[in-house]
């Protein structure tokens, strides 16, 4: 029983993570691409006129407006395929996630409970399994929809998908051969230990063009500039998706970002440590856990009553600029982090967490190890965003050029080498 | 272990639950007024013409078939590497021959499909009149990169 | 509780099949086979046969149905392009039918012996490879020579359709 609430509460998490960081993602996507190209960006959507957020309100205010639109179905189209396109691709994008370890486990007592959804023993070919169904959503709608840029667009995104999953497992193969597992847990704890002495045992540093091919071949597959053909919007508009409206094009939209931030959650497991902190294993973050707790309280302290002074100084020096209720947001602001500065120094004095406790280190490690793993996955799904507005789009041909003619030869050659390093250093 | 696919099959349940609910509510709260217009597809405002489900190339075609070899090659791969490190005790340097003459065959087949001009998208057709010809030309002076070698034409190629 | 998913996913994956084999527009047809194929996939995991399942979905839901598609849609608009059910349906049925009707009698009068337990770790990648590369290498290796066959077969198949339905036609 207390099993099944485990694995209950493990999804949750993962479901709640997962659209955390899709709002955070599709703000980023905004202000960062104005900021790439020197322009404001989402200012204007407000809870009560007070609070904006820099546009991270934005997202909220899209899904309220997508709930209320009416739903377009054009004549002619396939009803029940159509229909079915959306749920497919979400619920692929969300069903990856099983196998993604995103911390270390949780220890009460001797119960120890591992924080990824399914122990799969297959493990990482369950990915490879599930990236090779997410081409049937993006073909039921480009073929359901009954219009010429839908279909152009799936049918360009399935052979472009198909041929860069090829890639995507070469570069797998490789991996697997280094860990000589197929469990992604297993792989994440091999790259706790150290390279040489001083560099983190990274996927990356072990292979370092496998993890340009995945990476190339993780871009591909989720129809991601350069790589977005599918959708090329001076060719075919918005591709699949045209004719959808409403919540349906919402879960399309979710489902974009939510297959981004899977495989940058998968992009930093294989290759970058996953929850692992680097130089930091689990029994030294254990043994020195009351110093950092102490510290970080303290640094949080600090900064959060920097904040809340900047925000202050702010409100006074732009009081009566705009002349409604937006100027009020600083003051809120810097309210709420005086607030967290409070409860840090709080905590600091009353709970005193120099002294943790077994039980106390062992959580605070796994919080530490969780927030890690949030942090690299925040950062490769930065880097998508920063590649979309960096790159111009591919052409097709180069697009299967690439796949066909420099991966795919660049990938075996890769597998040949791992083979051959294991084989000699055995 | 069938408990741990149990969890991915609650998984599944819950995030189509999720979807569900997201339409309901949206279906709940939308309005509903069709029409004609609404109703006819998209075509950038202009009037739909013929059939949506065109005929499209055939190349598409072979990239699924060459899809579905090399796919097969790769699951074929997958065991070996999976135990690579424990054959090694068992069947020392075997262990590795044997793989080397896997991808070897494979090898021969990638070899023989890029010789014969399949893998390059843009591949060279004979030109057919004048205006083939110039597109050819064209084509070839830009950077555009082409499978040169099937292109049977006399157009000069100018740069790279 | 594992007996009402073993139904689930039996029923699902019959009448997914027969979903299938009634549909008479081809694309329709093919969708319908995948759902099939992943509830198959489903009760392979359930018996425990990880590895396996895992390859129906990557290889039958997931290759060969995207080649399937291509090839069905490659034939055109969905209102003209019709499965021809032929006159050989109803000898084909008929047959099937017969052959259904034995093996139910035959599991019905069979004793149940009971299936021997397996452990957990019996259909796990590790124990399937094992068998492939000490006990079948030879075989793995002609399959890479069957593979190679289908490569060039693949090419020499492609050629054909090229001067009938006409290169011009090709929309990228």
């Amino acid at each position: 029983m207390a099993e099944i609430a485990w694995a209950l509460g493990k999804i949750l998490f993962m479901l709640v993570f997962v659209f955390t960081v899709l709002v955070v993602m599709i703000w980023g996507e905004r202000k960062g691409s104005a900021f790439i190209q020197d322009r404001i960006g989402p200012n204007r959507a407000s809870i009560g006129g007070v609070i904006r957020l820099g546009g991270l309100v934005h997202p909220v205010a899209d899904v309220l407006k997508l709930l209320f639109k009416e739903d377009l179905v054009p004549g002619a189209v396939n009803r029940f395929f159509y229909t079915m396109a959306p749920f497919v691709v979400m619920v692929i994008a969300l069903v990856t996630f099983a196998v993604l370890p995103f911390g270390d486990a949780i220890y009460l007592g001797d119960k120890v409970i591992p924080l990824r959804i399914a122990d799969l023993d297959v493990g990482i070919l369950y990915l490879l399994a599930i990236t090779s169904l997410s081409v049937y959503g993006i073909v039921l709608a480009g073929w359901a929809s009954n219009n010429k840029y839908t279909f152009l667009g799936g049918i360009r995104s399935t052979a472009q998908m198909i041929s860069y999953e090829i890639n995507m497992g070469l570069a797998v193969l490789a991996l697997l051969l280094v860990y000589g597992s197929t469990r992604v847990d297993a792989m994440v704890v091999e790259q706790g230990q150290l390279l040489f002495g001083f560099l983190p045992r990274w996927g990356v540093f072990l292979q370092p063009l496998g993890f340009v091919l995945f990476l190339t071949s993780v871009f591909a597959e989720t129809n991601r500039t350069p790589f977005d053909l599918a959708e090329g919007e001076s060719e075919l508009v918005s591709g699949y998706n045209i004719e959808y409206s409403s919540m349906k094009f919402a879960l399309f939209f979710m489902a974009e970002y939510a297959s981004m931030i899977v495989a940058a959650g998968f992009i930093s497991s294989l290759y970058f440590g996953g929850w692992q902190v680097p130089w930091l294993d689990t029994i030294t973050l254990r043994e020195h856990a009351g110093t950092f707790l102490g510290v970080s309280l303290w640094v949080g302290a600090v900064f959060n009553l920097l904040f809340a002074a900047l925000l202050w100084k702010r409100y006074r020096r732009e009081r009566g600029l705009l002349g409604d209720r937006r100027e009020l947001e600083p003051l809120v602001l810097g309210i709420v982090f005086f607030i967290l500065a409070l409860v840090c120094l709080g905590a600091v004095v009353i709970a005193s967490p120099w002294n943790l406790g077994e039980q106390g280190a062992a959580h605070f490690a796994t919080v530490v190890q969780v927030l890690s793993f949030i942090l690299k996955t925040l950062f490769f799904s930065w880097l998508f965003i920063w590649v979309r507005w960096t790159l111009p789009r591919f052409r097709y041909d180069q697009l299967m050029k690439l796949g066909w003619q420099l991966m795919l030869p660049l990938g075996l050659l890769n597998f040949f080498v791992t083979a051959a390093v294991v084989l000699l250093a055995r | 272990m069938q408990l741990h696919f149990a969890t991915v099959f609650v998984f599944l349940a819950l995030a189509v639950g999720f979807a569900v609910i997201a339409m309901v509510i949206s279906w709940a709260l939308r309005p509903k007024k069709p029409g004609t217009v609404k109703e006819s597809p998209y075509e950038c405002g202009e009037q739909p013409e013929g059939s949506p489900w065109i005929r499209f190339n055939v190349r598409f075609y072979l990239i699924a078939l060459f899809f579905i070899v090399f796919d097969v090659e790769v699951v074929f791969l997958l065991p070996w590497a999976v135990v690579f490190k424990e054959m090694l005790a068992v069947l020392g340097s075997f262990a590795f021959w044997e793989m080397v003459i896997f991808i070897a065959i494979l090898l021969v087949g990638l070899a023989y499909v890029w010789g014969k001009g399949d893998l390059a998208w843009v591949k060279g057709l004979p030109p057919r009149d004048e205006e083939d010809l110039e597109a050819l030309s064209w084509y070839e002076s830009g950077r555009f990169s082409t499978d040169r070698r099937s292109v049977h034409t006399s157009a000069k190629p100018e740069g790279v | 509780m594992e007996a009402l998913f073993f139904y689930l996913f039996g029923g699902l994956a019959v009448i997914t099949a027969l979903v299938t084999i009634t549909r008479r527009d081809a694309v329709t047809s093919a969708f319908w086979l995948i759902a099939c194929f992943l509830n198959v996939a489903a009760l392979f995991a359930m018996l425990s046969a990880q590895f396996i399942a895992v390859m129906q979905i990557l290889i039958y839901a997931g290759a060969i149905m995207v080649f399937f598609l291509f090839v069905t849609m490659f034939l055109g608009e969905p209102r003209r392009v019709r499965l021809n059910r032929g006159r050989a349906i109803p000898l084909i049925s008929t047959v099937t039918v017969l052959l259904l009707a034995y093996l139910l009698m035959r599991i019905t009068n069979t004793q149940h012996r009971g299936f021997p337990s397996i452990s957990d770790s019996y259909g796990s990648v590790a124990m399937v490879s094992r068998k492939l590369l000490v006990d079948y290498v030879f075989l793995f290796e002609v399959t890479g020579l069957l593979l190679l066959v289908a490569v060039i077969g693949a090419v020499y198949v492609a050629r054909k359709p090229r001067t009938g339905v006409g290169e011009g036609e090709g929309h990228v």
